[in-house]
């Protein structure tokens, strides 16, 4: 993974850039596609964010993961919104690469950890064990090839069962938007995308890394999104922490605390050493 | 007028009462502000303004005022150096922290002594961070706890390695954000070489865990039917590569250099696990049946190959292990081939060997790999191939009766040669009938072991190298036949086809 420009920058600024900065929600691409319908920010997020607790456990983060299959432009896409640049040589993605965008939402820091996956079959083993715990899913298909398309239920899947237990949110994105110039090829291809959509209970977007159209209303949009679930998961984890050890997972426990204890304890043992 | 003086005298070689406060704090532990920072600079500046006193002859306020600042700074270090302790403690440092590193960096005792205690409570957390993923899982259980993973050790390992990967920007960033105000070191030096004292910490209960993982997959029963070694080539595949991702963020370190110990173990474990495994394949390769073919012990042992050598999916210089790894099944293979074998005529044994290594090379050349020991197999074809064909040349040669003819007219023919005993009109004139039937129905005189023969290419190859072998000599014959001082009385009676009638009827 190479340290990018961009992430050291990103840390080191006191405040988000002036295109990072969010103070109200950004609408989704087409508002009949979206599971995610509120019009604003939570009314329990804004409280909390202008009651200022927010602002002194430091900056928040959230996950990301890009998936999708081979070549639809995943490592474009990123590189678009975090370099601004585009190169339309392809260059494959060995195992994953990582981006970290810093925004203030609302005032707060946020950072989005941008996880890129390799599409290549044989990195799945790899990637899939970035899939846990994210919290925003980009599943990423090529307009121009419907069999892409046809996968991502595939992709979702294998990320959601890596986080049985955790809600993430998720969007389905179309590259590669420049290449169809009629206008009737692509509402084909849109009216099929957006019942995948419906189907995995995605937001639908359509992106071009070329031109740059959509991608920072996308990013932007993710980012607030997950801001959103962050600070609520934050709210409704305070009201919980303490009841956190009692979680109905005793059956769980059981299975494995026989084996692992033993292991855990010398483990520990070790580490006071 | 003197009142103007003392002050800009006052200003220029004192700090106010507010920049003694902000250095001092009002009690032991107050919190460092930035007016400190700020005072902690207007030392340093009166520092420096002394050597206008000394110019103009005033020593002894001179090396006053210094004595005073150097006390005030020592102190101001000092108290500087407890909060920054402290700072590293606690979740969220204040975001002074750089500048107070950088203040800090003119006492290099002070320095190294808070980066590595930085190094020591970070080290602290993230093994916890990790104890905590692995058996714990993230809040409130979901994601869930790595080591319900342990069944699938691929799975556990590859895990346990992202996380520690994902764990690492974080440890960057905060160590960019320290060292970003330090002027005169290696920023980037310094912050991989922080990274890499906090990441030590995970080396032990990954190094424990991936070992045992390793230990238990070699020790798993079942040589045979197992997939053993491929798991344990892929772990060690996986390892490998999380080693050089690692490797660029860290620099070399600790959790480097165990984690090419783990992945030198793994391929070693592999290796041997890989050649009992076919050492068991190969004890199993029987002797063949009557069609001659390859036994299953030979198809086995090939998918195993290919079962690895597909799976080597993550590493981009898996190449160099492939010598290895199909020597390591190949030659072991071809032993046992030979082996399984030994008790067959020299035909048979010809015609089972090309069946095997046509196996062997058609399997090989769709990995794409290792040229060499295509090229090995490949030379081993053609000897079999031309030890079969002496032998079908021999056997049609010596039904057509050319087997006596044959050495008398190569290499210099006798003259007249119709006066030879094998070469007289009556001999010519039984091979010529003999020709005749065999020209009718060419396969009669094949042998019947090379319909056994399963690629087609090597029955077409020898096919063609009789019918050549037969048609030259035929030539030969013909020419000498004809010739007047052979003294045959009625050479086209004969000899009545022509050489190319025969050729275009053969081939």
């Amino acid at each position: 993974m190479l340290l990018s420009r961009s992430s050291v920058y990103t840390m080191l600024q006191n405040s988000a850039a002036k295109d990072r900065i969010i103070n109200c929600l950004p609408p989704p691409f087409i508002r009949q596609a979206t599971p995610y319908t509120g019009d604003d920010f939570d009314e329990k997020v804004k409280n909390a964010v202008n009651s200022g607790r927010m602002i002194e456990t430091g900056i928040k983060l959230s996950k990301l993961i890009v998936l999708g299959d081979v070549a639809t432009g995943k490592t474009c896409l990123v590189n678009r919104f975090c370099h601004r640049v585009f190169d339309s040589n392809y260059k494959a993605t060995i195992g994953v690469d990582f981006e970290v965008e810093r925004f203030d939402v609302l005032g707060v820091p946020f950072n989005l950890q941008i996880w890129d996956t390799a599409g290549q079959e044989r990195f799945k083993c790899i990637a899939a064990s970035y899939y846990r715990g994210t919290h925003a899913i980009m599943i990423v298909f090529d307009v121009t090839n419907i069999v892409s398309l046809a996968h991502c239920a595939q992709w979702l899947e294998e990320a959601r069962d890596a986080n049985p237990d955790t809600n993430p949110i998720i969007f389905l994105v179309a590259t590669k938007r420049d290449l169809l110039h009629t206008s009737s090829s692509y509402s084909q291809i849109e009216s099929e995308a957006r019942r995948v959509a419906t189907n995995l209970g995605a937001e639908y977007w359509a992106v071009s890394s070329k031109t740059g159209d959509c991608v920072e209303e996308l990013f932007i949009r993710v980012a607030a999104l997950s801001f959103n679930r962050a600070v609520h998961r934050e709210l409704q984890g305070a009201g919980k922490r303490h009841s956190r050890i009692s979680l109905p997972k005793g059956i769980k426990l059981g299975i494995w605390k026989t084996w692992t204890t033993v292991e855990k304890n010398t483990c520990s043992h070790q580490c006071k050493k | 007028m003197q009142e103007e003086v003392v002050k800009t005298f006052l200003k220029n070689f004192q700090l106010s009462s507010e920049e003694m406060f902000a250095l001092k704090g009002s009690s032991r532990d107050s919190p460092i502000t930035s007016q400190f920072f700020e005072a902690l600079n207007k030392t340093q500046i009166i520092r420096n303004n002394t050597k206008y006193l000394l110019q103009t002859g005033h020593q002894k306020t001179a090396l006053d005022i210094m004595e005073q600042m150097n006390v005030a700074r020592e102190s101001a270090l000092e108290r500087l150096f407890r909060w920054f302790q402290a700072q590293t403690r606690t979740p969220d440092p204040s975001p002074l922290i750089p500048e107070a590193l950088a203040a800090l960096q003119e006492r290099p005792v002070l320095f190294k002594m808070v980066i590595e205690e930085w190094i020591v409570v970070r080290r602290g957390w993230l093994t916890r961070g990790f104890l905590d993923a692995l058996t714990l899982g993230g809040p409130g259980g979901a994601p869930k706890p790595i080591e319900l993973q342990a069944h699938d050790p691929l799975r556990y390992v590859g895990d346990m390695l992202a996380w520690i990967h994902q764990a690492l920007p974080s440890e960057r960033e905060a160590a960019q954000l320290l060292f970003s105000k330090c002027v005169d070191i290696d920023a980037s030096e310094q912050v991989q070489q922080t990274i890499s004292g906090v990441s030590e910490s995970v080396c032990r209960p990954l190094k424990t865990r991936i070992e045992q993982v390793i230990v238990s997959e070699q020790g798993k029963g079942d040589p045979v039917g197992g997939k053993k070694a491929v798991h344990l080539y892929k772990i060690s595949s996986l390892l490998h590569f999380y080693m050089s991702t690692i490797k660029q963020v860290t620099g070399k370190g600790l959790l480097v250099s165990t984690l090419e110990e783990l992945h030198q173990l793994s391929y070693k474990m592999f290796i041997s696990s890989l050649q009992n495994q076919v050492t068991h394949a190969c004890d199993r390769v029987e002797p063949p049946g009557e069609t001659l073919a390859p036994s299953a012990g030979v198809a086995k042992t090939l998918s195993l190959l290919t079962e690895i050598v597909t799976a080597a999916t993550v590493s981009d210089d898996a190449h160099q292990d492939f010598k290895q790894i199909i020597s390591c099944v190949v030659d072991p293979l071809l032993n046992a081939i030979s082996e399984s074998g030994a008790s067959l005529g020299a035909f048979e044994g010809a015609v089972y060997l090309l069946n095997c290594l046509h196996q062997l090379h058609s399997t090989l050349s769709l990995l794409h790999t290792s040229s060499d020991k295509l090229e090995m197999i490949q030379g081993q074809i053609d000897a079999q191939l031309d030890t079969l064909s002496q032998e079908q040349i021999n056997g049609v040669f010596h039904a057509l009766g050319l087997s006596s003819i044959y050495p008398v007219i190569i290499p210099s023919p006798p003259v007249p040669l119709s006066s030879h005993p094998s070469c007289q009109p009556l001999a010519i004139q039984a091979f010529s009938t003999k020709l005749d039937g065999f020209l009718a129905a060419p396969d009669y005189l094949m042998f019947p072991h090379t319909r056994y023969l399963l690629s087609s290419s090597f029955r077409k190859q020898l096919h063609q190298r009789t019918a050549h072998a037969i048609i030259s000599t035929y030539a030969q014959l013909h020419n000498l036949v004809h010739k007047p001082e052979n003294e045959y009385s009625d050479p086209s009676s004969l000899m009545p086809k022509l050489p190319d009638v025969v050729k275009s009827l053969l081939l």
